[in-house]
C-alpha cells in the first residue's frame, strides 16, 4: 500500500510541477498541527510552496489537485537545531580560538549525502553550526534538507552565535614546551577554556561598541547556543552567563538532567544531543540517563532534541518516560523557536513552509513509518530520498 | 479496486518506460552480423573490408561476401575498425584490492580466490575495448593467476577463461630488495621451492609407482588364486581377510597374526613401501609449473634479477615469461637469442612509479621487441579499471618507434599466445570466442571512441552515438638542423584558427612575418614542403609549476599575492626539456597550491632565450584542501572563503607578519594593486578547486566580484555546467589519474558540448595531450580539445592573442608533429623556438626510408639539440 500511496503521489506531483502554480489539496485522516489541537480528517492546502489553508474539509473548485493520503497521518517536517551536516573543508577554523566571525555557509557541500540521509528520517531542516574546536566557534545557520536553489534552501542565515564551553577546544593542544612552529594554539586545559571565553567577553564589554557579532550577542540581540556536556560545564555556562548577563540556549547537555531545577528557574532552554541507548558512558564520559528529556521537562525546562534520525529519539524519550506531546514539540516547533524561523516551519498553519511528513500510522508507534516527504511543497519521492 | 489496478499499471508503466534496458538484454539468442567494417583480423586473412556473424558466443563466419543469418541483428559498421578483443594481460580487475596485494613466497595463492564477481568497474574498462585481463596474486611467488573475461557476471565461474594459465613470481620489485643479497634470496626462494615441489613430485610418483606395484602384485595373485582349487581358494580368501582385520585391530587371534607378520617380512626384505607424500595443493601447483603445462611468469628488471630468471629457466626447464624488464642490459642478448615471452609496460606512468621502472632508456621498448621475440603490452594496473588505459599503453608504444601492427598484436593474438589462449582469444577466425570490438577510428589512438564491445557474443558496451576520429596519416617529416635566417614552411596541414589548413608561413630573424608570402620571394629563401605533416604553434600547458612549487611558495602567510611563479623558472630543469620534446612551448607557470592566494601567473616560453614573457596573466586562487594549513589562517574551507573575499575587497589585508613599516606599506601596495587588476578584469583569476563544495565557492566569488574566473582541477564539473556557461568560466582540467571515474572525463566533454572553454593542464611529459585525447573519445569535439592545447587555451587564460597560434608577430615557435597532436601515437618529428630548431627526432627502425626522406629536406641529426 506504501508504495502504491508512493507513486500515485509521483505521478500527480510530477504532473503538478510542469504547472508549479497550480494548488495540490492533500487529504489525511489526521493532521497533528502543533498549532492548535489534531485536526481529524484533515485536509490541506498547498500553494506555491506554502500553506494556504487547512481545516478538516476544505472546498476546492477547479485547477485543484487533490491527493487522498488514505489513513496516514501528516506532521511537520522534522527540525534538528544542531548538526555540521554537509560542512567540508573543515568545521573549525582551527588556527584561532576565537572566531566570532566564522561562517560555514560557504563551505557546505549541498549535495552531500548526510541531507539525503536526514531527509529520509522526515527532517526537513537543519541547524548548522560551526564545530565545536574553537571557543567562540563562530555563528549557525538554518536550512532545508532539499532544494534546487542553494540560496533558497537557507532559512535563516545567522540564527546566533555558538560558543564551546567544553573540553573539545583544548584536545589536541599542547603546552609550549616545543615551540617547533610560529603557532602555538591555546587552550591546553578547561580552566583555560573558560578563561578565554571570559577575557574574550571581558574585552568586548571593554570596548563598550554595540557593534559586532560577540557585542550584538552579550547585548542580546544575537543568541548564544553554548555548547556543553557535563554538570559542572553547565554550572560554569550559568556562572559565566550571569557575569555577562546573556541566557545561553544548552546544545548537549548530556547531564544537564542534574541541574534541571535551576535551568527551569533561569528559563535556559536545552537542544539535548542524541540519546545513547548504550550503557556505556557518553561525551566526555557524562553519566547516561535514558528519561533525561522526561526530567528536564518535568522540571519545565524547554527542551528540544537533535541527532540524526529524530523521530526515534523522541520516540525513545516517551519510552522513558516523555509525554507524547512534549515529545513531539522537541522535534519540530520547539527547535525551530530555538532557530527562531518557527514563523516558517515546525507547526502546520496557514502561511507556514508545507513541509510536511507523511507517517503510516500514530508517530509515537514503533511500526510507523515515514512514508513521504514534502519539502516546500516540492515531493521527495522515494528514488530520490534512496539515492 | 479499480484505481489501485490503475495504480499497479501506472507503477508498471513506469518501469517499463524509465528502467534503463541494459544493452546486452536485447534477443539473448539471436546471431549478431557486423556488416562491412574494416577488418583487422590478426589472422593470416590480414586486415579486410567484410563482415562478421557471431552466434552462441563464438565467431560463425568472418570475411568479405559471407552470408548474413536472416534473423540476425544487423549492425552497421561501416567506416569503422574491428578487432579482436583487446587483452591485458596483467591486470587487477575482478581482484579485490586486499587480494592484489595478498602476497605469498610459496606457490599458494590462488587469484580466483580474491575475485569479486559482482564489482562494477569492468564497465569502464569494457568501454575501452578491453575484453579479458590476467589476474595474479603478488608476492615472491604467489601462485596461479587466471585469464577472467571483461563482461557482467553473477559468479567467478561464468568469468573465467583459463583457470590456470600461468605461476607468479618477482624478482627484486619489493621495497626491501635494493641490494643484490636480499635479490639473490628471492631467487635462492624461488628455487628452494621449485626444488621442493620436485622432491615432492618425485616421492608422489615413487609412491604412485609403488601403489600401482601392489595393484598388480593383488591382480597376480587373484589370477593365481582363480587358477587354483575352488576349495583352496575359499581357504586363501579367508586368510587374507583375517590379515586384513589384523591391520586394524590389534586385539587378534594369534594364529592369523602370526601368519600376517610372516607375509609382510617377506615384502619388506623385498623393498621397503615409500612413505606417502601428505597431499600439499601449492606444491601441486608448482608442480605444473614444472611439467610445463603453464608458464612461470616473474617480473624482474635488474640485470641480476633477470640472469636469476634465465638461470631458473634452465635449471627446471620451465617456461618463463618475463614481465618488466627494465634494464636487461648484458641480458639483452641472450633474451632475444631465447626467444623468451615478454609482458612489458608500463610506458605512461601517472603516478608516481616505482624506483626500478624509473629512468629506463628512450630504447628500453624497442631494444627488446625485436622481430621473433613475442611480447605483450599491459598497463601493470594496481587499481582494477588501470585497465581502462590499455590503448594508452599502446599508443605510447607506437609513439616509441615500435611498428603499429605489432604493437596491436601486443594486446590482441601475442597477448593471447602468451597466456595460453589463443585457441579462443587473440584474433578474428572462425570458431573463436566472440570478443569483438569496433572502433570509430584507430584502435591504437585512444581518442578514438569505442562504438561497441562484445563479449562472448554478448553486446557489453554500447555507445549509442561514436563520431569517428579524423583519421590523419602518420607522416615522418623533417626539417634540416640548420635553418637559415629566413625560410617559408609549408604544409597541408597548419592548425590555423583552430582547423587544419592547407597554407605557408614564412619566418624571419626568429619570427614569423607573413603567413601566405606571395610567390616572387627571392629564390635564395628557401620553402621547406612538409606535405601532409601536421604543423601546429607549441602547445600551452594552460596550469603548471614543472614541479618547482618548493622554491615558489612561502608557507609563512595565506596571502602571497606578491609572489609571482615565474622567478623560479629554471631552464635547466630536465622536466622542461622533456616538455619541450613533447610539443609542449607554453606555460601558464603558476605557483603551487599551499597558499590561498597563491601569487601570480605569468607566461613563460620554453626554450627560448628570453623565456619570462609578458606581465601578469593571472592571479591563482586555491580553495582546494592543500591551502587548509592549521598552522595559519586559514585552516578550512570557509575560511579560505572569507580570506579570499577580504582579498577581493582590495582594500588591502596587513601582512600578519612582522615588517618594518616601509616594506609592509611596498608589500601592501603591490597586493593592492594585483588584485585591482583582477577586479578590472584585466587578469584572470584562477581558482583552483576539487570537490563540489570548492567548486561551488569559486562560482559564488566569480559571480560577487564580477571577475574573469577560471577553475583549474575541478573533479567533476558535471553539475555546474549552467553556472560555468552563464558567468563565462573556463575549465583548466588536471591530468587524468589513474583512479579516475570516466564521470571525470565524461564531464569535460559535456561542458565542452555545452560551450564551457576547456584547457589542459599539465605536471609531467604527457599529460595534457593525454586528457585531451581521453576527453575526445568521452565525446569532446576535436576542434575544441585541439583549440584548448592552443590558441583557445591562451584565450582562456587571457594570454596576448599571439600566444599558441601561427600569426603574424608571432614568435618562430612551431611543431612538426608525424600526426594529429591528439593522436597519442604522434610525437613531434622537429621543435622550433625562435625560429631554431630546438628538438628533432629520427624516424625510428627503418632507418633506410628515413635517409631518403632525410635526403630530401637536408640531413638531420638527432644528435643536433
Amino acid at each position: 500500500m506504501k508504495r502504491i500511496v508512493i507513486t500515485f503521489l509521483i505521478t500527480l506531483f510530477c504532473s503538478g510541477s510542469v504547472a508549479p502554480a497550480n494548488d495540490v489539496l492533500l487529504k489525511a485522516t489526521k493532521a497533528i498541527t502543533l498549532d492548535g489541537p489534531p485536526i481529524e480528517p484533515a485536509a490541506i492546502l498547498v500553494h506555491d510552496g506554502k500553506i494556504k489553508q487547512i481545516a478538516q474539509t476544505i472546498d476546492v473548485a477547479g485547477d485543484v489537485k487533490v491527493v487522498d493520503l488514505g489513513e496516514a497521518v501528516v506532521v511537520p517536517g522534522f527540525v534538528n537545531a544542531y548538526s555540521q551536516l554537509g560542512i567540508t573543508g573543515g568545521s573549525s577554523e582551527l588556527t584561532r580560538e576565537i572566531t566570532p566571525d566564522f561562517d560555514v555557509q560557504s563551505a557546505i557541500d549541498w549535495e552531500s549525502r548526510g541531507f539525503r540521509e536526514t531527509l529520509d528520517a522526515g527532517v526537513t531542516t537543519v541547524g548548522i553550526s560551526p564545530g565545536t574546536d574553537n571557543v567562540v566557534a563562530g555563528i549557525s545557520l538554518a536550512v532545508k534538507t532539499t532544494g534546487d536553489d542553494v540560496d533558497q534552501r537557507v532559512v535563516k542565515h545567522d540564527t546566533g552565535l555558538v560558543i564551546t564551553l567544553a573540553s573539545d577546544p583544548r584536545s589536541r593542544n599542547r603546552a609550549r614546551s616545543r615551540p617547533d612552529s610560529i603557532y602555538v594554539r591555546q587552550p591546553t586545559n578547561r580552566m583555560g577554556v573558560v578563561w578565554m571565553l571570559r577575557s574574550t567577553l571581558q574585552g568586548v564589554e571593554r570596548k563598550a561598541d554595540s557593534a559586532g557579532v560577540l557585542a550584538e550577542a552579550l547585548s542580546g540581540k544575537r543568541r548564544i547556543y553554548c555548547v556543553s556536556r557535563t554538570h559542572f560545564d553547565i554550572e560554569t555556562v550559568l556562572r559565566v552567563a550571569e557575569e555577562f548577563n546573556f541566557s545561553p540556549v544548552i546544545v548537549g547537555g548530556e547531564e544537564s538532567y542534574q541541574l534541571a531545577s535551576l535551568l527551569a528557574e533561569k528559563k535556559l532552554p536545552v537542544i539535548l544531543g542524541p540519546l545513547r541507548t548504550t550503557l556505556s558512558a557518553g561525551a566526555e564520559g557524562t553519566e547516561p540517563a535514558w528519561n533525561r528529556a522526561g526530567v528536564l521537562h518535568q522540571a519545565g525546562v524547554v527542551i528540544a532534541m537533535s541527532g540524526p534520525d529524530l523521530l526515534e529519539q523522541a520516540r525513545f524519550a516517551v519510552r522513558f518516560g516523555l509525554p507524547e506531546d512534549s515529545a513531539l514539540r522537541a522535534i519540530t516547533i520547539e527547535p525551530a523557536k530555538l532557530l527562531g524561523i518557527e514563523d516558517r516551519v515546525g507547526s502546520l498553519a496557514v502561511g507556514r513552509d508545507a513541509d510536511l511528513v507523511v507517517l503510516s500510522g500514530d508517530p509515537f508507534e514503533f511500526t510507523t513509518d515515514v512514508q513521504a516527504v514534502i519539502v516546500d511543497g516540492t515531493l521527495i519521492d522515494e528514488e530520490d530520498r534512496e539515492e | 479496486m479499480p484505481i489501485q489496478r490503475l495504480l499497479i499499471f501506472l507503477l508498471f508503466a513506469t518501469t517499463v518506460v524509465n528502467g534503463p534496458k541494459p544493452a546486452w538484454a536485447t534477443e539473448p539468442d539471436a546471431p549478431i552480423a557486423l556488416i562491412g567494417g574494416r577488418l583487422l583480423t590478426q589472422t593470416d586473412q590480414g586486415n579486410l573490408t567484410g563482415d562478421i556473424v557471431i552466434h552462441d558466443g563464438k565467431i560463425l563466419a568472418v570475411g568479405a561476401g559471407i552470408e548474413i543469418p536472416a534473423n540476425a541483428r544487423r549492425i552497421d559498421v561501416s567506416g569503422l575498425t574491428v578487432t579482436p578483443g583487446l587483452i591485458d594481460v596483467r591486470s587487477t580487475l575482478w581482484l579485490t584490492p586486499a587480494a592484489a596485494r595478498e602476497a605469498a613466497s610459496d606457490g599458494r595463492l590462488n587469484a580466483l580466490d580474491g575475485v569479486d564477481p559482482l564489482s562494477e568497474d569492468w564497465r569502464e574498462v569494457a568501454r575501452q575495448g578491453v575484453t579479458a585481463v590476467y589476474v595474479q596474486p603478488s608476492g615472491n611467488l604467489g601462485g596461479s593467476g587466471a585469464v577472467l573475461a571483461v563482461a557482467p557476471s553473477e559468479s567467478v565461474d561464468t568469468l573465467v577463461i583459463r583457470s590456470v594459465a600461468g605461476g607468479q613470481a618477482t624478482l627484486g620489485t619489493t621495497g626491501t630488495s635494493t641490494t643484490s643479497r636480499h635479490r639473490f634470496t628471492q631467487y635462492d626462494r624461488i628455487k628452494k621451492a621449485f626444488d621442493a615441489a620436485k622432491k615432492y613430485g618425485e616421492q608422489k610418483t615413487k609412491y604412485a609407482e609403488y601403489q600401482a606395484k601392489q595393484k598388480k602384485a593383488a591382480a597376480d595373485d587373484a589370477k593365481k588364486k582363480k587358477a587354483d582349487s575352488a576349495d583352496k581358494k575359499k581357504k586363501k580368501d579367508e586368510s587374507s581377510a583375517t590379515s586384513d582385520k589384523e591391520k586394524n585391530d590389534s586385539k587378534e587371534k594369534k594364529p592369523a597374526a602370526d601368519t600376517a607378520a610372516a607375509k609382510s617380512k617377506t615384502t619388506s626384505s623385498t623393498a621397503k613401501p615409500p612413505t606417502k607424500p601428505t597431499p600439499d595443493p601449492a606444491k601441486d601447483f608448482l608442480l605444473r609449473v614444472l611439467s610445463r603445462e603453464v608458464p612461470l611468469r616473474i617480473e624482474a628488471h635488474r640485470e641480476d634479477d633477470i640472469a636469476h630468471v634465465l638461470k631458473l629457466a634452465d635449471e627446471f626447464s620451465m617456461r618463463i615469461v618475463l614481465e618488466g624488464a627494465s634494464y636487461p642490459r648484458a641480458q639483452l642478448q641472450q633474451l632475444i637469442d631465447r626467444r623468451t615471452n615478454l609482458v612489458l609496460g608500463p610506458i605512461v606512468q601517472l603516478e608516481s612509479s616505482p624506483s626500478y621502472r624509473k629512468g629506463r632508456g628512450d630504447d628500453w621498448l624497442t631494444s627488446l621487441t625485436s622481430d621473433g621475440v613475442r611480447w605483450a603490452l599491459s598497463t601493470f594496473g594496481e587499481q582494477p579499471r588501470t585497465s581502462r588505459l590499455l590503448r594508452v599503453q599502446a599508443a605510447a608504444a607506437v609513439a616509441l618507434g615500435v611498428q603499429p601492427q605489432r604493437v596491436l598484436q601486443a594486446i590482441t593474438s601475442d597477448a593471447a599466445a602468451i597466456l595460453g589462449v589463443d585457441d579462443r582469444l587473440g584474433t578474428l577466425a572462425k570458431g573463436k570466442r566472440a570478443d569483438v570490438v569496433v572502433f570509430a577510428g584507430d584502435p591504437l589512438d585512444p581518442a578514438a571512441p569505442v562504438r561497441l564491445t562484445i563479449s562472448e557474443g554478448k553486446v557489453v558496451y554500447e555507445a549509442s552515438t561514436a563520431t569517428p576520429t579524423p583519421i590523419i596519416a602518420m607522416a615522418e617529416e623533417h626539417l634540416p638542423t640548420l635553418l637559415p635566417k629566413s625560410y617559408v614552411i609549408k604544409s597541408t596541414r597548419l592548425l590555423r584558427k583552430g582547423t587544419w589548413q592547407p597554407g605557408r608561413f614564412l619566418v624571419r630573424n626568429g619570427k614569423i612575418v607573413a603567413l601566405a608570402p606571395d610567390k616572387k620571394l627571392p629564390i635564395s629563401i628557401p620553402v621547406y614542403d612538409l606535405g601532409a605533416a601536421p604543423v601546429t604553434s607549441g602547445l600551452l600547458v594552460a596550469h603548471g609549476s614543472l614541479s618547482a612549487t618548493a622554491s615558489i611558495d612561502d608557507r609563512s602567510e595565506a596571502d602571497a599575492s606578491n609572489i609571482q611563479a615565474a622567478d623560479a623558472y629554471d631552464p635547466s630543469d630536465p622536466r622542461v626539456t622533456k616538455l619541450l620534446e613533447a610539443g609542449f612551448l607554453r606555460v601558464a607557470f603558476s605557483p603551487g597550491s599551499t597558499n590561498v592566494v597563491a601569487g601570480a601567473v605569468c607566461q613563460v616560453r620554453i626554450g627560448a632565450a628570453n623565456p619570462v614573457r609578458g606581465n601578469v596573466v593571472a592571479m591563482k586562487f586555491v580553495l582546494s584542501a592543500k591551502a587548509r594549513d592549521a598552522a595559519r589562517y586559514p585552516g578550512s574551507l570557509a575560511g579560505q572563503v572569507e580570506l579570499m573575499r577580504e582579498v577581493l575587497q582590495a582594500k588591502g589585508v596587513r601582512s600578519r607578519l612582522f615588517a618594518p613599516v616601509a616594506i609592509e606599506q611596498a608589500l601592501l601596495d603591490e597586493r593592492k594593486q594585483r588584485i585591482k587588476s583582477v577586479l578590472r578584469k584585466r587578469t584572470t583569476a584562477l581558482f583552483e578547486a576539487n570537490s563540489s563544495a570548492e567548486i561551488r565557492a569559486a562560482i559564488r566569488l566569480v559571480e560577487r566580484f564580477e571577475i574573469r574566473g577560471v577553475l583549474v582541477s575541478p573533479d567533476d564539473v558535471s553539475p555546474f555546467i549552467d553556472d560555468l556557461k552563464r558567468l563565462d568560466i573556463g575549465v583548466v582540467a588536471r591530468p587524468v589519474r589513474t583512479g579516475d571515474y570516466d564521470r571525470y572525463v565524461d564531464g569535460l566533454a559535456k561542458a565542452s558540448a555545452a560551450g564551457v572553454h576547456i584547457a589542459f593542464g599539465s605536471t609531467a611529459k604527457e599529460d595534457g595531450r593525454m586528457t585531451a585525447a581521453l576527453a575526445v573519445s568521452a565525446g569532446m569535439s576535436y576542434d575544441a580539445a585541439l583549440s584548448g592545447l592552443t590558441a583557445g587555451g591562451a584565450k582562456l587564460l587571457g594570454m596576448p592573442s599571439n600566444s599558441c597560434a601561427l600569426v603574424v608577430g608571432a614568435p618562430g615557435d612551431f611543431v612538426v608533429w608525424s600526426g594529429s597532436p591528439l593522436d597519442l601515437r604522434c610525437r613531434p618529428t622537429n621543435v622550433v623556438v625562435d625560429g631554431k630548431i630546438a628538438f628533432a627526432t629520427t624516424a625510428p627502425g627503418d632507418s633506410e626510408s628515413n635517409q631518403t626522406e632525410a635526403a630530401s629536406l637536408g640531413q638531420v641529426n638527432s644528435e643536433g639539440r
